[in-house]
């Protein structure tokens, strides 16, 4: 539990800190989610001219998780690297640095998600019940990617040529998981690979079936995720309890 | 004879000089490194730059795993450990007191221990109202007595302090002098490093001299420092120096 209130304490100080350090300050949590949406909206609705009629709020509903998502993995990538003086200190854990910057894109994303879901209800998707579902998916999505900044922090550490595979590979995400194109239009059985081998594509399908679509997830699918990144959590916070002398030398000393 | 608070005990930290494909240059940073802390002493250790004084304190912190040896902890409880360096992991934008939260916290502090410790380390610190002030505000010398006082507010078994005390000004010097001197009345043992013979002079009773990563020196601090000091004065003439003999 001490642990898990100082990676809250560190992660609102980080925030602050971040955030005095520019003169539009906590606005930037609004801003940034959005200049994304702005600039992907100019692209594929005016530019390639893919207009439908709900096209935007399409794209924000999984333009928001995916961001999400790629500030997390990259995010965690360098964190045990860079709080590398604090390691000195015996009492430091490195599991504590990802999970600090995983907290922080917490936090901003709660504020792009209320947002989301503003813009969601101005385009006239109005709240239904299947709506009070949306809290488990983004739970899923939460637990689903604690494993992997997990695993992109300790590679990282070791290895720190991973960092330009992991932005690759996240960057390949962003089109293999459906962001601005409705994964539902794949021919079977492609389209069920993708879902099963991609959670990030299921679980952006997901919001939008919840919040434009009224109907709930695949529950099977949803509860598998849930259940595999939960056991995932625990086999690799062992693991770092295993391995910290051996992070710790290595990001000390070479 | 009172049971030793640590025993060191032949302990050795080497690294490879080489990249991935070839790894067979090793660097001693310690080499056989022995010697016992006893409680309630302030113990010096004293070296040239490189000569394998960070080293020492990273394991002693318990931050890195030795090649070989060990560290021995002979106190029946396990011993809270806090490591103080030179601006330790300050986050510049935030104020004095933040800083200090975070840096009790991240020492193995619950939050509202180190909540509770904020107004004992503002009056160590001396800062005034600069403790709530960014720290991009601090000169260094105000940096250092922030992390002196959080880690004298710690009220740890075993404090570990490199080279902290060369900033700051002679006042605050002699508090912090006093301070350590306080910690060894309530038997808890300073491990103090430094390059400079005359600060551990000040304040260490035992001490030892390293010199490329193993004991040239061990015993009480005045003959540890003369021996160190003739070393230096050998070393600035350009005269051979033991070591190169030894060679």
């Amino acid at each position: 539990m001490k642990f898990w209130i100082l990676v809250h304490t560190y992660a609102r100080l980080k925030l602050k800190s971040e955030a005095v350090k520019t003169y539009l300050s906590y606005f930037w949590w609004l801003l940034e989610p959005a200049l994304f949406v702005a600039g992907f909206y100019v692209v594929f609705a005016i530019i390639l001219d893919m207009r439908t009629t709900d096209f935007i709020v399409f794209l924000v509903c999984g333009k928001i998780p995916y961001l999400w998502f790629s500030k997390c993995i990259n995010g965690a990538a360098g964190s045990v690297f860079a709080g590398r003086e604090l390691l000195t200190n015996g009492s430091v854990r490195p599991e504590l640095f990802p999970m600090v910057d995983f907290t922080q894109n917490l936090y901003k994303q709660a504020v792009a998600l209320a947002a989301m879901l503003a813009f969601v209800i101005m385009q006239g998707h109005f709240p239904t019940t299947t709506w009070f579902l949306l809290p488990l998916v983004v739970l899923t999505q939460l637990v689903f990617m604690v494993p992997l900044a997990l695993i992109a922090a300790w590679v990282t550490a070791m290895v720190p040529d991973a960092r330009m595979l992991i932005n690759i590979l996240v960057l390949m995400l962003l089109f293999l998981s459906g962001v601005f194109w409705d994964i539902n239009e794949l021919a079977s059985p492609i389209k069920e690979y993708v879902m099963l081998y991609n959670p990030l594509a299921f679980l952006i399908d997901a919001y939008r079936q919840v919040l434009l679509h009224q109907t709930a997830p695949d529950w099977w699918h949803l509860g598998m995720i849930f259940l595999f990144s939960c056991l995932a959590c625990l086999l690799l916070f062992r693991f770092y309890a295993w391995t910290r002398s051996r992070l710790t030398n290595k990001v000390l000393y070479s | 004879m009172t049971t030793p608070l640590l025993r060191v005990d032949e302990l050795t930290v080497s690294f490879s000089l080489g990249r991935w494909w070839r790894r067979d240059d090793s660097v001693f940073a310690l080499d056989k490194v022995s010697f016992e802390l006893q409680p309630g002493e302030i113990f010096g250790v004293m070296g040239r730059n490189g000569c394998g004084k960070t080293t020492l304190l990273r394991v002693l912190a318990g931050a890195t795993q030795a090649t070989s040896g060990r560290v021995e902890e002979l106190a029946p409880k396990p011993l809270s450990k806090a490591l103080l360096s030179i601006g330790f992991g300050f986050d510049r934008y935030l104020t004095g007191r933040e800083n200090a939260l975070l840096s009790a916290m991240l020492q193995g502090q619950s939050r509202g221990n180190a909540e509770a410790m904020l107004d004992s380390i503002k009056e160590f610190s001396e800062l005034g109202r600069f403790f709530d002030q960014p720290v991009y505000r601090y000169s260094s010398g105000m940096r250092s007595k922030l992390g002196f006082a959080t880690a004298m507010t710690l009220d740890v078994d075993l404090l570990l302090i490199d080279e902290t005390l060369s900033v700051g000004d002679v006042g605050f010097r002699d508090k912090a002098k006093r301070s350590m001197q306080e910690q060894m009345k309530k038997s808890r043992a300073v491990v103090f490093v430094s390059h400079q013979a005359s600060q551990v002079r000040q304040i260490c009773n035992q001490a030892i001299w390293l010199e490329q990563g193993t004991v040239r020196a061990a015993g009480s601090t005045g003959e540890v420092a003369e021996q160190y000091e003739a070393f230096m004065q050998d070393q600035k003439r350009g005269a051979p120096t033991a070591s190169s003999s030894q060679e």
